[in-house]
């Protein structure tokens, strides 16, 4: 690789000579190869501050990209993926509007790109002495900080619902939807065929084909957002050729977008075409829809090759070994108002793949924490008496809290450090 | 290497890496916990009468029996408006109403307690909404707007008239705050039990007794014990009153205060459930009592005798009680 390569440009005198540092340290003898020449790009000073650039551009029109968008969406897509595809809009500070999109690294690329050149920098420049420990220490937390921000991108957090003197097995999520076929085998199990939300919301207008699937499932439309009419009120025209939707139309909500002050629940719906798989024909084009779930609406019953199956548009499910029983929820008020005054669920959480079996009684500020899972009181179940529990899962939950720990620490150890030789240097 | 060709070395990377692949189709079993209950009714209004048709169980009873339900409302006839027929599909069996239900459909064997009520009132309760309401009490859940039921009726044309279809799920428990059902059967007898149970061998049902509904009387040679199960109202008194109770008037014991109540309760587990049970040995009699809250009663499952046929039958009322299972 040519010196162009390493230093392209005129560069300040100051960048050049750090870049160099790590070759010409005292005792660091002089190094060559094309590993070392790469571990010293990767370090380069001018590296990171591009990086910081990058950055900041990102988080500004990440942060502008919200005013259309829901926060979620632009998380996943701007900050926590390799690569986003910027469109015109947010880039121009909406002065152009036009479907032109710009190619930009996504904030895991630049995420990792800056640990690379951190961990490089300290191989190349950085001795391991007393002097230099509070940066090592310093910098040791921003790489845990920073792992810490991929670790949480794995974070679950959902609901469970459980009405009074019934069972959950799974938590369900908040944002992501899923198409589900269920055939119910027995009294005690079921089977499901799921399509995530993502799929269905990605459709090109052909259908699904998986032999996994009993039918071809064509996604005629999927809206993001939605409300409910009555067919003969509501004027567009009715995409359902079978079931509830001959009598109610999905109809199109904006996108609950980041600015929105009400962060009000998108509540999605879809029209699909089921279609056989050996002759291609239509078995009915259905509407199934999140409202349906939500109000407790039986689901639709498509039978195929004598097998019937439920068809529902639910919030994604992640099922769970153990079961929660919620035995009893009391909801009190303040005296002679509908104040609440304290949720309570008492519960009786039982893991056959442990042999958990206790009472646990869920109320504010006391949390039931198990497997990992942390179930705070919520809410109250909206179709009847019951309760809905927020279920947390972190596992890098304290990776902030030591990070943050360590820059402090780092900071304090060197401008300790750097005190103390001014001081000695003045007595001197 | 040339600047330009080094830039494709990073931003082709990248563009491979922006390409989210479809996430796969997902296939699996998994266990069920919990049944719903599901509803369907029809309410069909007829000259001076409004007509109501109602059919419970739980989702899995219920899914086999839409068509069959559809297929009967459609087979109804109002030659006679006072006295409708109707074509019963196999297996149903229809016997006069008590009170204000004209008639009742067995739906399978009686113990399933599968029932299609029939009954008729009055053009006073021809408010749709009060009457799906209504319904949505009775299967535990909230009564909502006129305009968010839309969804759950189904406007239908009937042979015999144009009709309300109504289709839905719930927990199955009574909402608080909900009065009993217009036109309801009356409460349960010892025939019609709200739960299940597996008497153990050698267990006598006998005549039920003073509150009693469901009674049994046990034998160790000659000394006796009677098993009852009882169903008060929420004002049953705290657990500390009961048992009281059964130590003053049962075992002819001094009553006891919180803390020693504490320490002589135990815990009976029933399923995913647990139960206060105390096992009070006086010298009148032993006791064994259960006390098993629903949510808008209390039920008391107790034996009472000599103290040999208690101990004898101690296991088999803990298995009695565990067989237990109330239907929603």
């Amino acid at each position: 690789m040519s010196s162009t390569a390493t230093q392209p440009g005129p560069a300040p005198a100051s960048l050049k000579e750090a870049d160099m540092k790590g070759a010409l340290v005292p005792g660091n003898k002089p190094r060559a190869g094309l590993a070392w020449r790469i571990l010293q790009i990767c370090a380069s000073l001018r590296v990171t501050v591009v990086l910081f650039v990058l950055s900041f551009l990102l988080v500004f029109w990440g942060t502008w990209a919200q005013r259309d968008e829901s926060i979620w969406a632009v998380v996943n897509s701007y900050f926590r993926w390799w690569f986003v595809w910027i469109p015109l809009k947010p880039l121009t500070l909406e002065l152009i509007d036009l479907p032109v999109y710009i190619p930009f690294p996504g904030g895991w690329t630049i995420g990792s790109l800056l640990m690379i050149n951190l961990l490089a920098a300290h191989a190349v420049r950085f001795k391991l002495t007393w002097k230099r420990s509070g940066i090592i220490l310093l910098h040791s937390g921003i790489v845990l900080m920073m792992l810490g921000e991929f670790v949480a991108a794995f974070q679950i957090e959902g609901r469970m619902s459980i009405p009074e003197g019934h069972s959950s097995n799974f938590i369900e999520s908040d944002r992501t939807m899923e198409l589900a076929l269920v055939r119910r085998l027995n009294d005690k199990e079921q089977e499901e065929i799921l399509i995530s939300g993502s799929r269905l919301r990605q459709h090109d207008g052909k259908p699904i084909v998986d032999p996994q699937l009993p039918f071809d499932v064509e996604v005629v439309r999927y809206l993001v957002n939605s409300d409910l009419g009555p067919a003969d009120l509501v004027s567009q025209p009715n995409l359902a050729t079978v079931g509830i939707g001959l009598r109610q139309v999905a109809v199109e909500k904006s996108e609950t977008t980041g600015v929105d002050p009400t962060q009000a629940v998108e509540i999605a719906s879809a029209y699909v075409n089921l279609k056989r798989k050996d002759t291609g024909e239509s078995l009915g084009t259905y509407l199934v829809s999140a409202w349906f779930s939500y109000l407790l609406m039986p689901p639709e019953t498509v039978t195929v090759d004598g097998k019937k199956y439920d068809i529902s548009l639910r919030n994604k499910r992640a099922y769970k070994p153990y079961t929660i029983h919620l035995t009893r929820f009391t909801h009190d008020k303040y005296p002679g108002t509908e104040i609440p005054k304290n949720y309570q669920s008492d519960v009786r959480l039982v893991d056959p793949t442990t042999g958990e079996n206790r009472l646990v009684k869920i109320y504010m500020n006391n949390p039931l924490r198990y497997e990992g899972e942390t179930f705070y009181q919520a809410s109250l179940y909206p179709m009847g008496k019951g309760t809905v529990l927020q279920v947390v899962r972190n596992p890098g939950w304290l990776m902030p809290y030591f990070s943050t720990a360590m820059v402090t620490l780092g900071m304090l150890v060197h401008f300790g450090i750097m005190l103390v030789n001014f001081v000695n240097r003045r007595l001197a | 290497m040339v600047p330009r060709r080094r830039w494709l070395c990073v931003l082709v990377p990248l563009c491979l890496a922006g390409c989210r692949e479809d996430e796969p189709i997902v296939k699996q079993t998994v266990p069920r916990v919990s049944v719903m209950q599901r509803f369907f009714g029809a309410i069909l209004p007829k000259g001076e009468k409004i007509w109501f048709f109602k059919l419970v169980g739980t989702e899995d009873d219920m899914a086999e029996l839409q068509e069959p339900f559809d297929e009967f409302l459609k087979s109804i006839d109002f030659t006679d408006p006072l006295k409708p027929k109707w074509k019963l599909p196999k297996g149903w069996i229809e016997e006069v109403g008590k009170e204000m239900r004209y008639k009742t459909i067995h739906i399978g064997p009686k113990e399933k307690k599968l029932d299609l009520s029939v009954t008729a009132l009055g053009l006073e309760a021809e408010d749709v909404t009060e009457n799906v309401n209504r319904w949505r009490a009775q299967i535990g859940l909230v009564a909502f707007h006129k305009r968010d039921l839309e969804p759950f009726l189904r406007k239908v044309d009937l042979p015999a008239g144009p009709a309300i279809v109504v289709d839905m799920i719930g927990p199955g428990a009574v909402a608080q705050g909900k009065g009993p059902p217009m036109g309801a059967p009356p409460r349960p007898g010892p025939d019609a039990l709200p739960f299940k149970y597996e008497a153990p061998k050698g267990w006598e049902k006998i005549a039920n007794i003073t509150l009693s509904v469901l009674t049994f009387q046990v034998k160790e040679g000659d000394k006796k014990a009677r098993v009852t199960v009882s169903e008060l109202g929420k004002k049953s008194g705290s657990l500390l009153d009961n048992v009281n109770r059964w130590r003053r008037d049962y075992a002819g014991l001094p009553e006891i205060n919180e803390t020693q109540l504490a320490k002589d309760v135990q815990e009976l587990a029933v399923g995913l459930e647990s139960f206060k049970y105390v096992d009070i040995d006086g010298p009148k009699q032993r006791i064994l009592g259960v006390v098993w809250p629903r949510p808008d009663s209390t039920y008391f499952f107790k034996m009472a005798g000599h103290t040999d046929a208690v101990e004898k039958h101690k296991k088999n009322f803990e298995t009695f009680v565990k067989s237990v299972q109330f239907g929603g």
